[in-house]
């Protein structure tokens, strides 16, 4: 059953790799009870430059880290939710120092750093300052299921530029979340549908 | 005045010191229809972005220019042309058609600052007979983020329209051909030009200038063009960064037009690397939890070695990577890898220390992974299997994980292995469609054939056959060089030798002490000659600098492409002593001093440019005790070399790319032989100085 999941994500995957202008593809036709019925937490991933809408299982968990995985194509690591790392998207994220959720919703001043290997695959990385600031409750919808959360905004700066960030927080998940991947990737959207 | 060249060398000097200044960010140059960075027909004082290579090919009349063109670093750049002129033969009867291959080097004085403009110093066709021959200097100013405009001045070609005088001396005319010219550069005529170049939108550019070529080669000797007026002027359209189209007025006769080809090394085309992710690496359970995991009896058990060893194959295979041997006790584990497909030796390196975090039972702690390149250790990269785990996470974790391996000699294969099982002997083969060039656009299409036999560690039996499909190479006169035709009868080669046997070779690489490296080549080494090679190579792990030595006893093969060597009754011994060093940043120099096919003697000294994702670019230089006359009319063997890596250009994990070589012109003196396999390009991805640049793929 997880490797039907993982094929569809595949499938999807492979889909919008090659036609990065396409508008996401909805993955309406899959709802809540048949993801629920294959008994493992799942992730759901969006991303506009990708093209893609896709449904994770989980690879590897240490600690507070989490892989998620697209069939082994693609993974994506957070740490308490929070994007630490990305492969198999070319442009990856290759490693982060990131907020802990504490830090995230206590408003906190803080440095993050992102990893990356430059187009001729020399490491380098982007230094920036972020604050966060607590948006409100929101109650949002996660395929066909409704949740009370805390909307926090997470704003980083560096003289060229600004990343901000959104976490809709729930209890000591982060719900869903809107994070910066690196610059070819841009945004990437996470739903964590089935805990 | 005849101090012109060491008036100008101290110019250069103190101008690059007064340049230490803060530049003001320019947008870099456009490239003119002679593949320079220029307007239109004249240069300007603008660089290329550093590292970019271009290819240009550009038709004005019935005079056709193609040049690559590289900017070797942020200031000096170089070209290789090659030109025709058609209608030849409308004055003066002979040849229909006439060729000329030229090389450029421009330097980049001074960077454009708030008030001061670009300068550059530039020798067009520097070393032949002349035909293209111009020197200059240009200036440049942007004004706002539209308007460009040049003013210089120019010697040669470039000062033969409107002179105002020689201020360095007259010209002499050229002699011999073939070295650089220095006698000539900036001495005769002296004209000024000028031009602007405007931005009319993001993809469309207009340019107009005033040329100082009389174009009197073209015009009043060969009649070929009308040159009725001094302005050009035209249009020039790029859509994206990798493509550039130019159509002018030329000389008020003429319409030209104009392609570039432009790529920057520095960014693959695709971006990222493409291929699947990673498996994560896979933890250990606490040893206070389950100290039974870490206890080491497993190593007793008899069937251990052989599941681990298929193991470990069957995740490796994957990501393309052989498993040569494997060698273990409770504590250490010792795996021989070939990679036969990721281009970054990093990432071969990190995805073998995760499989074996998966494979090797908990009490092994330190990975030891030996990359095996024709059947030798390369080095050895030593990994503990706790930072493994500790930094999959970390923030920065390639810099992290760096400082914890090391890299050291390979050392012998441990006496307890497993023994390579199964992979020797192995036979391969691939039938490839093949593209053999001899100029940008010259060269013939054909079919290789080539097969490979590992018969054990180090020992390789390999062999090609090419047979030509089509061909757009004109034979031309045959050789009359005085020396042994060890290369000016490539063409009768190519023409009796279809199909023909380019190689087949039996070798032998072995590792005789640390730091180390030895091969002995038997066989037809390349098409024009067969015969024994043998080499060896110092060359330690972390260390900069390789020594190498190099010995050849060589007859020169029959021109059928067969087994003979009765035709030419011609052997000679040639070797070479080596040395290389890494200057850094990715230059490479090389120094090899000995004896030539030709039986002449001297040394060749080349430079290359490497990147970290494979593209490498260099040039390089032949000096021996063969006369300028005797060599041919390019006077001595030099060009320019280079390599762009299909993982570049695709994105994909693939250790293969496409080479050439370009010379003005051939000649028999400074000729090595051609053998396969030498020691310092196979085992340098490995070793600290080609692991480096891109180690962050580790992770990857």
């Amino acid at each position: 059953m997880a490797a039907a999941v993982g094929q569809m994500a595949k499938s999807t995957l492979a889909k919008g790799k090659k036609d990065a202008a396409a508008a996401p593809k909805a993955a309406a036709p899959v709802g809540r009870a048949e993801l629920a019925a294959f008994g493992k937490p799942i992730l759901r991933i969006q991303s506009k430059a990708l093209g893609q809408d896709a449904f994770l299982t989980i690879a590897d968990a240490k600690e507070n880290v989490v892989t998620w995985t697209a069939q082994g194509q693609a993974n994506f690591s957070l740490r308490d939710g929070v994007l630490i790392q990305t492969r198999g998207l070319g442009a990856d994220l290759m490693s982060a120092q990131v907020p802990s959720l504490a830090q995230l919703r206590g408003g906190a001043n803080y440095e993050r750093i992102y990893y990356f290997l430059g187009p001729d695959d020399v490491g380098t990385r982007r230094t920036y300052d972020c604050t966060t600031a607590t948006v409100g409750r929101e109650t949002i919808e996660v395929v066909g299921k409704s949740h009370a959360t805390t909307r926090v905004t997470e704003t980083c700066t560096r003289q060229n530029g600004k990343v901000t960030n959104d976490y809709w927080i729930e209890g000591t998940t982060v719900r869903k979340s809107r994070q910066w991947a690196s610059n070819t990737v841009g945004y990437l959207e996470f739903e964590k549908v089935i805990d | 005045m005849r101090k012109s060249p060491r008036f100008l060398l101290a110019f250069l000097a103190a101008s690059t010191a007064l340049s230490a200044a803060p530049a003001l960010a320019e947008s870099p140059g456009t490239l003119n229809i002679n593949g320079a960075t220029g307007l239109i027909d004249m240069p300007s004082g603008e660089a290329q972005k550093d590292a970019t290579f271009s290819f240009s090919t550009s038709v004005v009349g019935s005079v056709s220019r193609t040049t690559i063109s590289f900017q070797f670093s942020e200031r000096l750049s170089g070209s290789y042309r090659f030109q025709t002129w058609r209608d030849w033969d409308t004055l003066i009867p002979g040849d229909e058609k006439e060729t000329d291959r030229s090389i450029d080097l421009r330097y980049q004085v001074l960077k454009e600052g708030k008030y001061r403009p670009a300068l550059t110093i530039g020798l067009q066709d520097m070393t032949s007979k002349g035909l293209f021959a111009a020197e200059y200097v240009a200036a440049t100013k942007n004004f706002g983020d539209k308007l460009k405009v040049t003013a210089g001045l120019g010697w040669g070609r470039l000062g033969s329209y409107g002179s105002i005088g020689s201020p360095f001396g007259s010209r002499p005319a050229v002699d011999p051909t073939g070295t650089p010219n220095a006698d000539q550069w900036f001495r005769g005529d002296a004209a000024p030009f000028a031009g602007v170049e405007y931005k009319i939108s993001d993809t469309w550019t207009f340019k107009g200038e005033y040329s100082s070529d009389a174009y009197l080669l073209e015009d009043d000797t060969r009649g070929l063009i009308e040159r009725d007026s001094p302005f050009n002027f035209g249009f020039e359209y790029q859509r994206n960064p990798n493509m550039r189209f130019g159509v002018y007025s030329l000389y008020g006769s003429e319409v030209g037009l104009t392609f570039h080809l432009i790529l920057d090394p520095k960014n693959r085309l695709t971006g990222g690397v493409a291929g699947p992710a990673p498996a994560p690496v896979k933890a250990r359970p606490a040893r206070a939890a389950d100290p039974e995991a870490y206890d080491g009896g497993w190593v007793t058990q008899a069937d251990a070695g052989p599941i681990l060893r298929k193991n470990l194959a069957k995740r490796l295979a994957a990501d393309g990577i052989a498993v040569e041997d494997l060698a273990y006790t409770a504590t250490t584990v010792q795996v021989r890898i070939r990679n036969g497909r990721i281009d970054a030796g990093a990432q071969a390196i990190g995805r073998t220390a995760r499989a074996l975090s998966h494979v090797m039972p908990a009490s092994v702690e330190v990975f030891e992974i030996v990359p095996v390149v024709n059947g030798i250790g390369a080095s050895k990269i030593t990994v503990r299997r706790s930072d493994l785990e500790g930094l999959e996470y970390s923030a920065d974790n390639a810099s992290l994980l760096r400082e914890r391996i090391t890299v050291t000699d390979a050392g012998p294969t441990p006496a307890y292995s497993l023994g390579d099982e199964g992979l020797y002997p192995k036979f391969s083969w691939s039938l490839r469609p093949t593209l053999r060039l001899s100029e940008p656009a010259k060269g013939d299409i054909g079919l290789r054939l080539s097969a490979t036999y590992d018969l054990a560690p180090g020992w390789v039996l390999t062999g090609s056959v090419y047979k030509q499909v089509a061909s757009n190479v004109d034979p031309g006169s045959p050789s009359t060089s005085p020396l042994q035709h060890v290369r000016t009868d490539g063409s009768r080669y190519t023409e009796f030798g279809d199909p023909a046997l380019e190689r087949l070779t039996l070798a032998w690489y072995a590792r005789p002490a640390p730091d180390v490296y030895s091969r002995v080549t038997l066989g037809y080494l390349e098409r024009m000659h067969g015969g024994i090679s043998g080499e060896v190579l110092w060359k330690p792990v972390d260390s900069q600098l390789a020594l190498g030595a190099e010995l050849n006893y060589t007859m020169q093969r029959d021109t059928d492409g067969g087994l003979g060597f009765g035709e030419y009754d011609y052997d000679v011994v040639t070797g070479h002593v080596s040395a290389y060093y890494d200057f850094g940043n990715g230059f490479l120099g090389q120094l090899d001093v000995g004896r030539y096919l030709a039986g002449d003697v001297g040394a060749t000294l080349s430079v290359d440019r490497v990147f970290a994702n494979g593209w490498k670019v260099g040039a390089f230089a032949t000096v021996t005790d063969v006369s300028a006359a005797d060599f041919g009319e390019s006077g001595f063997d030099k060009g320019i070399r280079f390599t762009i890596p299909f993982n570049w250009a695709l994105g994909t994990e693939t250790r293969k790319g496409f080479s050439m070589t370009l010379r003005p012109g051939s000649g028999d003196g400074g000729a090595r032989v051609d053998v396969g396999g030498r020691l310092y390009e196979s085992i340098r991805d490995y070793h600290t100085d080609g692991l480096d640049p891109d180690w962050g793929r580790v992770w990857r």
